[in-house]
């Protein structure tokens, strides 16, 4: 039971790690602190400056464009801006809050590591911004178009909706806020499997070193088919809420790595105890003692042409067959079987 | 097993990243900046662990975590030769479909492995002997790396213990002999 209960402690540490590794929010949301008419003086008052060389004359159609497009003035190109996709006016954003979005854009401030080229990236549900997301989506619902701006105090803010977080450019704080936690699940799961697994007593058993490698190897390959969906949806919330599209099969594979560390467990619970008296045959489940009294001859076989075995006959007409091969301590077996005269001749010695 | 295969990737992954590396350093190659030298490792480094877990699918999927060996003690020598059927019929497989498929890297790997199907070694270049006694197993050494390691039936390890021993006297001793 030891055994199993270590797997799955092992394979329930990986998995919530991959969990935590890869969760996304929902939805993320971009913000920057605008400078329209900065932006005005910058980009767009260049477009309508009538060309002074001899180049060849641009067709009427994009002059016309021009001239009729032209906000004319800083304050009117903000104005047209502000009033294309306002936010509503009664939501309010604090100061200290806005001027940390400042900072960001300078390279200082609690933001900084929420940055990734002109916009901070927050998640939708995080304050103060669990405001802004539903007039967002709203928006985003009525114009098409992933952005929409507010004015507070003196300030002119622009928002982006990401409903879809990984077509963002948001740094991995934002983008995966629980990847920290992945690390001591991982490592804790590690422990207590190794703890766990502290040997009991066996004179005879399977060599632990490959089993335990092909456990991690098990566990981590059932992790990472557990975290393909979460890592291949727009968000976690997207993969759960979908798990016919994608989950659900990846994990039914995912079973495929958790059979095999339960053949595992069964190979690492097998051990047999050589005492004076008797035989120990510890399995996953029970232990069986067999008195040397009650065995009454012991030889090697190769029922299979593979493999070869030592044989136990006993008294009440059973036969046990104990397969060698990757198996450990086996000596203390033969030289005990030896000294109580049953081991007998068999088809590979040369005595 | 899973020690020296391990070897085998370690000591192959350090190979590639050593004459890559000086390859690079003859290009010019010092001045790049060191996260580029540690991304080109990290690369290599996951391409390896890649092809271990490849090769202990195969291992455990493929050949059922078993593979039958003969080993047999000569007066001139040992002689390993391999047992497993499937193995015989992926290097055979492996030969023709390399050449009907005009490629000579699949041909080579299928007649590499068929060729080292047999293996053997004579009792004098045998340099030292290391024994395994709680797994039963005699590492037959040359004077740089394993050669051979013969699995032993338990019930016969004892009787080859002294066998080596006699036929390899000069060779160096280690680990608890039996």
């Amino acid at each position: 039971m030891r055994e199993l209960l270590r797997r799955v402690l092992l394979t329930a540490g990986f998995l919530a790690a991959a969990w935590y590794f890869w969760y996304t929010p929902a939805t993320i949301i971009g913000a920057r602190v605008l400078d329209l008419e900065g932006e005005y003086q910058a980009r767009v008052a260049r477009r309508y400056v009538t060309p002074q060389s001899n180049a060849p004359a641009k067709p009427a159609g994009s002059s016309f464009v021009r001239n009729h497009s032209n906000p004319g003035s800083p304050q009117r190109y903000r104005q047209h801006v502000l009033e294309s996709r306002p936010l509503p006016h009664e939501l309010s954003l604090p100061a200290s809050w806005v001027k940390s979005l400042q900072d960001a854009a300078m390279g200082n401030g609690p933001f900084v590591g929420r940055r990734h080229r002109n916009l901070v990236y927050f998640s939708a549900d995080e304050a103060p911004l669990e405001a802004v997301a539903s007039p967002l989506r709203k928006s985003l619902g009525l114009t098409g178009f992933v952005n929409a701006y507010m004015t507070v105090g003196t300030h002119d803010l622009e928002f982006l909706i990401f409903p879809e977080p990984r077509s963002s450019d948001a740094p991995s704080a934002v983008m995966y806020p629980q990847r920290a936690l992945a690390i001591p699940w991982a490592l804790g799961a590690l422990a207590l499997y190794a703890l766990l697994g502290w040997p009991a007593r066996k004179d005879v058993r399977y060599d632990p070193v490959p089993v335990a490698v092909l456990d991690v190897v098990a566990a981590g390959g059932a992790a990472f088919l557990w975290a393909l969906p979460l890592r291949l949806a727009p968000s976690t919330a997207a993969a759960i809420g979908d798990p016919i599209g994608g989950p659900v099969w990846f994990w039914t594979i995912a079973l495929l790595p958790v059979l095999a560390l339960l053949s595992l467990a069964r190979r690492e619970a097998y051990g047999i105890v050589v005492t004076p008296e008797a035989l120990r045959f510890r399995s996953l489940f029970r232990t069986r003692i067999i008195p040397f009294t009650d065995i009454q001859a012991a030889a090697t076989e190769t029922p299979d042409a593979i493999q070869s075995t030592i044989t136990l006959q006993l008294r009440s007409g059973e036969k046990l067959r104990l397969p060698w091969a990757g198996m450990q301590g086996l000596l203390s077996l033969v030289d005990t079987l030896r000294r109580y005269g049953l081991l007998h001749a068999g088809p590979f010695s040369t005595s | 097993m899973l020690y020296d295969t391990a070897k085998v990737l370690l000591f192959s992954a350090m190979t590639v990243i050593s004459v890559g590396s000086v390859i690079a350093l003859l290009m010019g190659g010092a001045s790049a900046p060191l996260a580029e030298w540690l991304l080109v490792f990290r690369i290599v480094g996951l391409v390896f662990v890649g092809i271990g877990v490849a090769l202990l699918l195969v291992m455990l999927i493929f050949f059922g975590n078993r593979f039958p060996v003969r080993i047999t003690l000569e007066p001139r020598g040992v002689r390993w030769e391999a047992r497993s059927r499937r193995g015989k019929w992926a290097n055979r497989t492996a030969i023709v479909a390399g050449l009907l498929t005009a490629k000579p890297g699949l041909m080579g790997a299928g007649l590499l492995a068929e060729t080292r199907s047999t293996e053997g070694m004579r009792w004098k270049d045998i340099r030292r002997v290391r024994f395994h006694p709680q797994l039963c197993v005699i590492s037959l050494m040359n004077s740089w790396r394993v050669v051979l390691r013969l699995h032993c039936p338990p019930t016969l390890y004892h009787q080859v213990c002294i066998l080596i021993r006699t036929a390899a006297p000069h060779a160096r001793l280690e680990g608890v002999v039996a």
